[in-house]
């Protein structure tokens, strides 16, 4: 077993607290970072119970991980340092498609939507994670991995490394950083994409670490300052009680399959993209992106007409 | 142990960013009727407004459409807006103290708005929201029998 910690962001969290006030203060004297006390006690109390109730399945999780692991690995690939940086960059290779799949598939999203539930960007909304995210079973996602011959607890680690990196780019106090670096990893610029509601920007920049997994699938794009970003939900939560955002999405859900005729409706209001109803009544992300792109058209073409 | 120091930290370091927040950006959000009809109107173009109520304590406005059909609200959370347009028949209820009128909502991310009114005729418009949900539920119950 690789000796590695598993409580990594355990030990994050008082570095997290340091940051979030340095982000207030400096924030506050530029006027980049605007805060507010009710969201960031939802914020905050998210992030907390993400450490608890994912807890609770933690058995199921670290259990499938290593009985796959144990009995079908194709390969072992020990833990020098080779197979550590491998893992990472592989591990963020997984994540973004975890992330891809958290917006793209509703039973995901039920999940991660809690993470684009506020209409506030700082260091607090890092920290607004879902409780339910074992019930999501995301984490099969990153199966393949275990199967090749990395250990479960390597992958483990790394997965709190992403997440720990994650962290600092959920600010406005960052404009933008270095060209290079824009252009490797994912950055405050990148990541205000993906958390904003423009039609433009809808499901954009899924990466962890390395921005290169969306220019690479075709999901990339670009912060523009001309179009500043809004953030939130495309319908933005009416409460700040922490148990109605954890669980929103879920009774949605629920509600939806009371509805359902038969069972692909039931199938696909879960396996279908947030938003799809079987007469088209709500809008998916697609849906608003095509209506979008039709205006801007109707108004190009107005313009043309008026030249 | 240490996982109980780390719980009782995070509890602390909470409390503290909290009031750092409060402190820091002190609440000072008002809805005015221009600023809710225009954040509404941006999200709901094609809607036809035929009358506008704002809460006094300009926490709350509420459109009745020419599609009565449906509600337009507008809430203030915290220092920013949530928009909904939402079936008049989500209405389930009305609790009514003085001034207040609290509207129950059959939406579990906004399940009450309260406003606070002095108008009579505006209190009567919102109470009557409620009544109009009691006679749908009262026309579905008919329709079931």
């Amino acid at each position: 077993m690789p000796d590695l910690p598993q409580n990594i962001l355990d030990f994050a969290a008082p570095f997290f607290i340091a940051l979030i006030i340095l982000e207030m203060f400096l924030g506050r004297r530029n006027g980049s970072v605007v805060y507010d006390a009710k969201d960031t006690a939802t914020s905050l109390i998210m992030g907390l119970g993400s450490t608890i109730f994912p807890a609770l399945f933690g058995v199921i999780v670290v259990g499938s991980s290593l009985y796959l692991y144990e009995n079908f690995r194709l390969f072992d690939l020990g833990s020098g340092w080779l197979t550590l940086i491998v893992a990472f960059i592989m591990t963020d290779f997984f994540y973004y498609w975890i992330h891809r799949f958290g917006h793209r598939i509703r039973w995901f999203w039920a999940s991660h939507v809690i993470h684009h539930s506020s209409q506030h960007y700082n260091l607090s909304t890092a920290l607004r994670q879902t409780w339910t995210g074992p019930i999501s079973m995301g984490f099969v996602v990153y199966m393949p991995l275990y199967l090749l011959g990395f250990h479960p607890f390597i992958v483990f680690f790394m997965h709190a490394l992403n997440l720990i990196y994650q962290f600092w780019f959920h600010t406005e106090a960052i404009d933008k950083c270095p060209n290079w670096f824009e252009a490797i990893m994912n950055t405050p610029s990148h990541h205000r994409v993906h958390h904003s509601t423009n039609p433009e920007y809808l499901d954009a920049n899924y990466a962890g670490v390395f921005i290169v997994w969306d220019k690479l699938f075709g999901t990339f794009v670009p912060e523009d300052k001309s179009n500043p970003c809004r953030y939130g939900l495309v319908s933005n939560l009416g409460t700040f009680n922490p148990i109605r955002v954890a669980l929103h999405e879920w009774v949605a859900i629920f509600k939806d399959w009371r509805h359902a005729k038969n069972l692909k409706e039931v199938m696909l209001y879960a396996l279908a993209p947030p938003g799809w109803t079987p007469d088209g009544s709500r809008m998916t992300s697609d849906m608003i992106k095509a209506e979008w792109r039709e205006k801007q058209l109707a108004i190009a073409n107005e313009k043309k007409e008026e030249a | 142990m240490a996982k109980l120091l780390i719980l009782a930290g995070s509890i602390l370091g909470i409390a503290l960013l909290v009031v750092m927040a409060k402190y820091l950006w002190p609440s000072r959000s008002a809805l005015s009727k221009e600023h809710a009809l225009r954040r509404y109107t941006h999200e709901n173009p094609d809607d036809k407004i035929s009358q506008t109520i704002v809460s006094n304590d300009a926490g709350a406005c509420l459109f009745l459409l020419e599609d009565s059909h449906y509600l337009g609200l507008v809430y203030l959370m915290g220092d920013r807006l949530t928009v909904r347009r939402i079936p008049r028949s989500d209405v389930s209820g009305a609790l009514v103290n003085d001034n207040n009128i609290a509207l129950t909502l059959n939406d579990f991310t906004m399940p009450q708005i309260t406003f606070t009114l002095d108008s009579l005729s505006d209190r009567q418009v919102i109470a009557g929201l409620a009544s109009d949900a009691i006679l749908h539920a009262q026309n579905k119950e008919v329709q079931n029998a």
